[in-house]
């Protein structure tokens, strides 16, 4: 996990960089860890199966496919719709919507080309949804639409900023068994490369 | 005459910020699409001078959205704006004519230039290279 959290932890850096760019500077990021979460806590990471969160995910379409989830709870939303718009500016909520819509596509789209790298093919990604939900119901739905994908995901704990304050947030791959299996050794493959 | 632009992307607050670009300097924009086939309707509709448009999108995308316009106008002037910054995506938009990319997310100098650059302008000057 060392390679992984240390490939991921620069793909996050970029990330962080355009998160900063979209917003004149007002959101950030860094990654706290990486690790694997069974299926089953995955609901019970942002307050429970029954809290109201603000997922925005796509599809990575690789080969096994990936699919990308950054949840929030409401405040965050709202905090970093409002970093990206100024404080107390007023936002339809279809802005708002394209606001998330489009930092998930950033962020989404900054994995895909990360593992279009590292695995050295083209991985083209979905269109990025917005969903509010209950945690529980919002991942029964996306586990459904990837069929098989083994019992753990890969869980990146990364610490978002809007206007300096940390907002509650969690970043999540969920990938198929095949690719978990590809991934680890092909980051540690890189590593050596690299010397 | 002021240059018409059509902005092609799924997301409002990208078709603002590209409107908010664009039009200060004098550009008209003449259409706004929210995917690829709306996109190529307007442009049977308005035959802007250039086009801005995004890849990934519902219903239609942008890479098939382009082959039908150049397929009707091979001299139509499109910058493909994408948050996948893969060679390999690029290399095949390339081949199916497209002007420029711009990469999101994006300074409002990237795409200024990238538009003057499609419309054969040198930057700043307003005019078509001859």
């Amino acid at each position: 996990m060392k390679e992984l959290k240390a490939w991921m932890d620069h793909k996050i850096d970029g990330a962080s960089k355009k998160a900063a760019k979209m917003s004149s500077g007002n959101l950030g990021m860094n990654l706290l860890s990486v690790r694997l979460v069974g299926l089953h806590e995955v609901g019970g990471l942002l307050g429970g199966e029954s809290a109201s969160v603000v997922g925005v995910g796509m599809s990575l379409l690789c080969e096994p496919p990936m699919h990308f989830l950054m949840l929030m709870t409401p405040e965050a939303r709202t905090a970093v719709v409002e970093a990206v718009t100024g404080a107390g500016s007023a936002t339809d909520e279809e802005l708002a919507a394209s606001i998330l819509q489009e930092m998930g596509n950033i962020l989404g789209s900054t994995m895909a080309n990360a593992l279009a790298e590292l695995f050295e093919r083209v991985v083209q990604t979905s269109t990025p949804q917005v969903v509010a939900d209950m945690a529980g119901a919002l991942l029964s739905g996306i586990i459904a639409g990837l069929g098989d994908i083994g019992d753990e995901v890969l869980l990146t704990d990364v610490e978002m900023t809007a206007c300096g304050n940390a907002v509650d947030s969690r970043i999540f791959l969920f990938f198929g068994d095949q690719l978990h299996q590809r991934l680890i050794p092909r980051v540690r493959e890189v590593y050596s490369e690299a010397g | 005459m002021m240059t018409k632009v059509l902005i092609v992307d799924d997301a409002l607050f990208m078709r603002r910020l590209i409107r908010g670009a664009l039009e200060p300097l004098g550009f008209e924009i003449a259409g706004e699409a929210a995917n690829g086939a709306e996109g190529v309707e307007k442009y049977r509709e308005i035959k802007p001078d250039l086009v801005t448009m995004d890849i990934v999108m519902p219903e239609k995308d942008g890479l098939e959205a382009l082959k039908e316009i150049r397929a009707e106008n091979p001299d139509a002037r499109v910058i493909m704006i994408t948050a996948v910054d893969q060679r390999d995506s690029m290399l095949h938009a390339m081949k199916l004519g497209v002007s420029d990319f711009v990469v999101k997310p994006f300074d409002e100098d990237r795409i200024i230039s990238a538009a003057e650059k499609a419309l054969g302008r040198t930057a700043g000057s307003g005019e078509e290279k001859r």
